[in-house]
């Protein structure tokens, strides 16, 4: 998920655990920037 | 009794033919019996039950058109800018490839329409074919909505109007309109064939989604309050998007965005009552 300034969402010290916070940052294409559309 | 010649059926003793009255393209027009006078509502294809899909992709491909592929629709202006369903959803624009769906088309040969990827709509021309504004509208037969494309590069209808970018003006976000012909390279269009895993990058506007984190844990991005974090997938409605063409949005909510604090410049996203471009 990418801006027009070329920042990602990115899960915050890539904690893979409930409740952490989501943010920006420059996309370094770990894991935690990653992510799937799942469409409902 | 009747025969089939010409693609017309002719009553054999009056020499009549079955015929669409008042040439009207409708659901429900009655059939008459008519002198022939060589219009297409009196020609008809014989279609055996079991030749149907064959039929249906031999129209798709008389259209111009392949049937059940999804394509581009590309200026032949010096830029190849892309027939481009604009974000709001009401017309249509030319703009830069960037693998949205609002860039893909699909072409229906039983309505003879193109359809927009996103929303399944027909490409209409406006006021029921009174004026020249395209806009996207449901799939009917219309002739206002039936499209062909041909070998020179034109999007026409049947009333001989094209598909045409608006004064000419190659830039983005510039209307595509339906006008007359005149052999200009604004009326003249590639077709390209995409495969829809091309768009799987990009979101379909209007469709309700999660994001799951790629993390081994595949938690779901949820919204708390204003804040956003990640948690376990569950059924609520926290953990529900919508992307408008623009900005990603609770389902529940369309007045907010996911916004970057501090006009961007913070790390902190959170939801507030303005919007931020994403794809």
């Amino acid at each position: 998920m990418v801006n027009e300034r070329g920042l990602v969402f990115d899960v915050a010290g890539g904690k893979d655990v409930n409740n952490q916070k989501v943010i920006v940052w420059k996309s370094h294409k770990s894991l935690n920037q990653k992510w799937i559309v799942d469409y409902v | 009794m009747f025969e089939f010649r010409n693609n017309r059926i002719v009553n054999i003793k009056n020499r009549k033919v079955l015929d669409v009255a008042g040439r009207r393209d409708q659901e429900n027009r009655n059939i008459i019996v008519h002198r022939s006078h060589g219009g297409k509502n009196q020609m008809w294809d014989v279609v055996y039950v079991d030749e149907y899909d064959q039929w249906k992709s031999k129209q798709a491909f008389d259209s111009g058109f392949k049937q059940g592929r999804s394509f581009n629709i590309v200026s032949r202006m010096n830029s190849h800018r892309l027939l481009t369903l604009s974000p709001d959803g009401r017309q249509f624009v030319i703009a830069r490839k960037d693998n949205s769906p609002n860039q893909l088309f699909r072409y229906d040969s039983k309505n003879r329409s193109i359809l927009t990827y996103v929303g399944n709509n027909a490409i209409t021309i406006g006021n029921n074919g009174r004026n020249r504004i395209l806009k996207p509208d449901s799939n009917t037969k219309d002739w206002f909505k039936n499209w062909r494309f041909e070998e020179d590069g034109h999007i026409t209808n049947e009333r001989g109007t094209c598909l045409d970018v608006d004064g000419r003006r190659d830039r983005e976000n510039q209307r595509v309109i339906s006008w007359r012909r005149y052999n200009h390279n604004n009326q003249k269009w590639n077709i390209v064939y995409v495969d829809e895993d091309t768009v799987q990058n990009g979101l379909i506007a209007n469709k309700p989604f999660r994001l799951l984190s790629k993390m081994r844990g595949r938690r779901a991005l949820t919204r708390n309050g204003s804040k956003i974090v990640i948690r376990d997938k569950d059924n609520s409605n926290d953990q529900i998007f919508v992307f408008n063409g623009k900005s990603i949005q609770p389902k529940q909510d369309n007045s907010l965005s996911i916004d970057i604090e501090d006009y961007g410049k913070d790390r902190t996203i959170m939801f507030r009552k303005s919007e931020n471009i994403w794809s």
